[in-house]
Parts: C-alpha cells; structure tokens; sequence
C-alpha cells in the first residue's frame, strides 16, 4: 500500500522539477539569445549589420547555430580519454548552469534561497575549472593541452580577486544570502560606495568567464580554439552554452551584488500593480551583457605574462588593500549593519 | 545598430504593405523614390538623402520573383544600379542613342536548371571520316 | 542643458562655457595624426650636444607623474577608447545589401566575355585571331572559313572561362572592338562544362547587354 508520505514526496519532487525547469529554460533561451546579442552589438560597434538572415534581423540565428552544430558529426580523437573527453563539456556546462539555482528574481523567487549562496557561487566557478582542465587534457591535442593551462592558471588567479571582491560585499552586508544583500541595497546600490571595487570585480569576472581582454585560452591565431579544439558537434555545443551561460550568469550575479538585484528605488516599483521585480533583474543584467561585449568590442588581447601580471601584482594588492579599508571604516565610524 | 528612429521614419514614408514587402526580402525598412521598372517587374529605387540612407546604400532593387538573385537584373539597370551610369536606362540619352533594334531579351542566370547553358561546337568537324564510295561498274 | 549653461551669468562667459565642454567632451584632441606636445619637435630640432656639460632632465617637457598615475589608474586611455567605440555603436552601418543594393564598379571592369555586332546586326569578329594569340592563358580557339558571300568569319570562337584570367588583353587586342568584356560578373555555374563558352553564348551575351557596353565605350572613348 502507497502511503500518504510517498505520495507526498513524489508530488514535492515534481514541484521541484518544474521548478527547475521554469529556471532553467529561459536560462537556456536567454543565452541562446545572448549569442545573437553579441554578435548584433559587435557588428554594430564596428558599423556591420551582423547576422540578418534567419528570422526579421537573424533573430532566429541561434537556433539555426545550433541546429547546425548538432547536425555535425561528432569526431573523438582516437588517443583521446574518451570517458573525460565526454565528460568535461558536459561537467562545465552543469556547473555553469548550477549557478541559476541560487538567483533571486524577485522576492522569494529563487529555486533554493540558500543561506550560503554567496559561497555556493564561489564554489561552482571553481569547479568549473575542471571541465576545462580535462577536456584539454583529455583530447591529447597540444592545442587544447596548452589552452586549457593558460585558461585554468587565468581562472585559478582571477578567482581570487574575484572572491576578494566579494568578500568586501560580504563584509558590508554581513550574509553570504543573496536576498539579505539585495535587501541591504534599498537605501544605495553597492556600485556608489563600491565604485572601485566594482573595477575590479568587473575585470575578475571577464577573466572568469574569459571574455575578450583574458581570452588567452582561446587565441585564435596561436592556439586554434583553446581547450575544445577538439571538441565538435554536441560537445561543442555544449562549452559553447556553458561560455555564454556563465556571462549571463555573472551579469546577473553582478547585479545583484552592485545594482541591487531585483530593487529599484522605491520611488518607481514597489507597490505598483504588477510585479516588475524580475523584470527589473533582467534589465540590469543586460546593461552588464551589454558591457562584456563592449569590453570584447574595445579592448584587444592581453599578452599572457601581463595577464598574470596584472592579477598577481596589481589587482591583488589593491584588493587586499580594500579588504583592510572598508572594514576599518566601518568599524571606525560605526556603521556596520550587524 | 540599425538606426531605430531612421526604420521608423522609413516606414511611415512607405507603409505598412511595402515595409512588409521589404522585411520579406531585404530585411530592412527603405524609402526613396521610384525610378523605374524593367521589363521583368523589378523595381528600381533611389534616395539621394545623406540624412536617410548612408551614402553606397542609395540605389536599390526591389525582386519581383521570389526566389532572387543579382543576374536577374537587365544589363541596362544593373550598369544603374552599380553607379557606372549616373541616369537610369529609362532617361539617359546615350543608353537610348545606342540600344540597336536586335537587342536580345535579357536571360537571368539559368544554371542549376533546365534552361542551363550546354556547350556544343559551332563548326563543322576538321576530320571526316573515309566514305567508302563504289563506283558503278558499267 | 544650453538652458541651464545661458540662465547662469557665471557660464555665460565663452572661456568657462568652453572650458567646462571640454571638461565634458569626450572626444580626445590628442587622438590627432600630429602629435600634440612640442616636446618630440624640441627633441628633433636640437638633438643634444654631447659633451656640454649641463643636466638635462628628460621628463622635462613630459606628463608630470602624477599625471601619468592618474592616466593608468583611472584608465583613462581605455575609457576614451570605449567612448569611442560606443559612439560607433548608434551610428548606422554601411553594410551594402548585395542582390539588392551594389557596390559602385568602373566601365572598364571586366566581367563576363561578349561577342558585339555591329548596329547593322553584322557580327563585328573577322576572325583575325590576334585575341587568340595574345591570351596569355590560352582560352581562347577560333576557327574561320571564308562565308557564301566571300568575307571571312569564324566558325568557331570558344572562351574557357575556366582558364580565363580576366586580364582585359583580347578586348585591347581587338582591331574592330567585336571581343568585349561586360560588367557582369554573376555567371557562376553549377558545372564546370557551362564555363565552356562557344560562338553562340557570347553572340547572346552581346546582344543581350549592348547598350550597356556601347554605353561604356561611349563614357570611355575620351580617354583611349
């Protein structure tokens, strides 16, 4: 006989799944789209029309984009790994998309309001290392070997500045919980205070998602792709989503944590009719996708050694130097809110 | 990025059906004034406004097939069309003096189709083969 | 903006009206091809005298360090950059849109063969074969008889367009202006064997496109 329990833990898993997907589908269509933006916004830096084939001004380019990649045969080096070699695409884009389950896109909008979730972001982009590091490990191609070196050292470094940077955030706020963050941020958004520390922030995240200035791992004209030089079809697809995943992903963390989330200064929203909080997220977060292309669109590539350079010898003190600073002022003036 | 207020102005230059019409085919809202139209039903259009269209995009076609491509386009129109003549065939006096009564009727590029161009030898074969010819015998 | 710069008297006066544009302005003076400080000119001018024995401080006539502190550390360079980059971003682009919209080409491009007629519907080609012999790629093959009223014309005058290198010679070559090259270029083809031009085809492309290629001649007649 089915007990009443069973039946009530079947039904929260469903709940749980649908959930999920309800996250994760516009996550997957908002990035399909972010692919078309940039290439869009780009053309449109450099005075090109870009793609405007596919659907009224290439709208639909994606979906052919990746029509086409899945249509492609899927090569394996024969000295490859081949468990790792599948493996890494798929474990990258997992851990790429892991990072939405966290986000609030309103109040209590998230699939999991964790406690820790500051953390939890930390430790997923640390993970993500992983998938790369085996995937040009695994296809026993220099190329990939060599791109995947440049692209875990980057990572490895950035993420410390990146996790300095949030530290500051945490101190401010006190919670690793991103709502507690956003609810903090009624009064000022963080990017007025935090100017400088949203610089640096701002740097470590392109180095993480290896967006244009740091896409060291994937310089064309030296290395033919980077760590997925091997990897066609499916599993090309797949870093493909995880890439651009990550950058819509880190918009929206970045906004999050400088342009106060889901608020808007209550002059405009919060008691009107409907409910624009999401809306308002989803806004923010395309000023920064914005911006990442308009980075790529700008800045040409950084030599290597001045890439790590500039982590360990510039960035990391100033850093460290506002990790001491921001504190002392608030302890000084009293200020800290717990 | 395709200037938002230049689609609009566009569009209220032309209307709702030729902008439908243009998002069609050339993916893009343009206004000008009509030119001319060829035998084939092919449009010519023209905006000489610096303000409206970017200089290089001012001359354009309208298809009248469907399935376009750039040969179907009359060799008078297309020396138009790629500014070697500033008048279009319609007003320009020498087109006009030097268009001959034979002139042949304008075939698109036929490839890929039945009516596709076969090579075959104009003149008569250089060897003959030996006729073996009896002569009556009386 | 101009409202609240005329209703103060204090920015009323056209030194601070414009110092405070140039504050605001963001398109850079020295992106300018000279370069802006007399300092590479003094250099250039009166390269140093060797032994004389006076202190010359290289900074002298450069940024102060402060200056040059402030450039790197608030990014200066890369934000002008970025302005200027996001400038591009709202103006329009100059894609042309090909089968609708073309590039400007010469008359003199040289496209696609033709064999012209003269206004009488005579073909112009005599058959004396210098086109044939001054093709550097060997493209083309004339054959000629003698016709039933006793002038001499080709049976046979084959273009490969495989081998063609569009070099212009034939219609140089020409004596009676009867081997053109047309302004077409979109004759690609499915098969290699449809590039194998015979009589015909060109007689065709001839008359099809005449009044564009007498018009050309006409346009460039005073220049040859």
């Amino acid at each position: 006989m089915i007990s009443n329990h069973f039946i009530a833990t079947l039904f929260n898993t469903l709940i749980g799944l649908i959930d999920v997907l309800v996250i994760l589908l516009p996550a997957l269509l908002s990035v399909a789209f972010m692919t078309i933006i940039e290439r869009k916004q780009l053309a449109a830096h450099q005075r090109r029309v870009g793609p405007n084939y596919v659907g009224y001004f290439g709208v639909l380019q994606p979906f052919s984009d990746a029509l086409k990649l899945i249509l492609k045969e899927t090569i394996v080096p024969s000295q490859s790994n081949k468990v790792l070699f599948y493996l890494s695409p798929v474990s990258t884009l997992i851990f790429s998309l892991l990072g939405w389950g966290i986000i609030p896109f309103g109040q209590g909008l998230a699939i999991s309001d964790f406690s820790l979730g500051v953390l939890y972001t930390l430790a997923l982009s640390s993970l993500g290392v992983y998938g790369i590091l085996f995937s040009g490990w695994s296809a026993n191609s220099k190329y990939a070997f060599l791109g995947s070196l440049r692209s875990t050292a980057s990572m490895i470094s950035y993420e410390l500045i990146l996790s300095s940077a949030v530290l500051i955030i945490i101190l401010l706020t006190g919670s690793f919980n991103f709502t507690t963050i956003i609810e903090q941020q009624q009064a000022v958004w963080f990017i007025v205070p935090l100017l400088p520390i949203f610089i640096i922030y701002f740097i470590a995240i392109l180095a993480e998602t290896s967006r244009t200035p740091f896409d060291l791992q994937e310089a064309e004209s030296e290395l033919v792709a980077g760590f997925f030089t091997e990897h066609s079809s499916v599993p090309f697809v797949f870093f493909f989503l995880a890439e651009y995943s990550s950058i819509v992903l880190f918009s929206c963390i970045t906004a999050i944590f400088f342009l106060g989330g889901y608020n808007m200064p209550e002059l405009f929203v919060n008691n009107t009719f409907i409910n624009l909080q999401s809306i308002i997220l989803g806004l923010k977060t395309c000023i920064f996708c914005f911006m990442f292309v308009w980075f790529r669109a700008t800045l040409p590539r950084m030599r290597y050694d001045a890439l790590i350079e500039l982590c360990w010898l510039n960035l990391l003190p100033i850093a460290v130097a506002f990790i001491i600073l921001v504190p002392s002022i608030l302890v000084a003036f009293d200020i800290a809110p717990y | 990025m395709v200037s938002l207020s230049r689609y609009i102005r566009h569009i209220r230059q032309t209307g709702v059906k030729e902008w439908w019409r243009m998002m069609q085919y050339i993916g893009d809202a343009k206004s000008g004034r009509m030119v001319g139209a060829d035998a084939f039903g092919n449009r010519y259009f023209e905006n000489l406004n610096g303000e409206e269209e970017v200089p290089g995009r001012h001359r354009w076609v309208d298809y009248s097939q469907h399935d376009f491509n750039a040969s179907q386009i009359p060799s008078e129109w297309h020396s138009w069309l790629t500014h070697i003549r500033k008048d279009p065939p319609t007003e320009d006096p020498v087109v006009k003096n030097v268009t001959p009564p034979w002139k042949g009727r304008y075939l698109e590029n036929m490839t890929g189709t039945r009516g596709s161009y076969r090579s075959y030898n104009t003149a008569g074969p250089t060897i003959t083969a030996w006729e073996p010819k009896v002569a009556q015998r009386s | 903006m101009a409202r609240l710069l005329t209703r103060n008297s204090y920015f009323r006066s056209p030194i601070t009206q414009q110092a405070l544009l140039r504050s605001f302005s963001t398109s850079p003076r020295r992106l300018l091809a000279q370069p802006s400080s007399s300092h590479d000119h003094a250099h250039h001018h009166n390269p140093p005298t060797p032994f004389k024995d006076t202190y010359v401080n290289p900074y002298k006539n450069g940024p102060s360090a402060i200056d040059k502190a402030v450039h790197l550390f608030f990014f200066t360079e890369i934000l002008r950059g970025m302005w200027i980059v996001l400038e591009q971003f709202f103006r329009p682009p100059y894609t042309i849109m090909y089968p609708f919209e073309r590039g400007p080409i010469s008359p003199r491009f040289r496209g696609e063969h033709a064999l012209r007629r003269y206004p009488t519907g005579e073909e112009r080609c005599i058959a004396c074969k210098l086109c044939e012999a001054i093709c550097p790629a060997q493209a083309i093959t004339i054959e000629s008889e003698a016709r039933e009223d006793g002038s001499r014309r080709t049976t046979k005058y084959d273009i490969d367009m495989t081998k063609c290198i569009y070099c212009g010679f034939c219609q140089e070559a020409c004596p009676v202006d009867a081997i053109v090259e047309t302004q077409n270029a979109e004759y690609s083809t499915e098969t290699r064997e449809e590039l194998l031009y015979n009589k015909e085809k060109l007689l065709a492309n001839g008359d099809r496109a005449e009044a564009e290629i007498a018009a050309n001649l006409h346009a460039d007649h005073v220049y040859r």
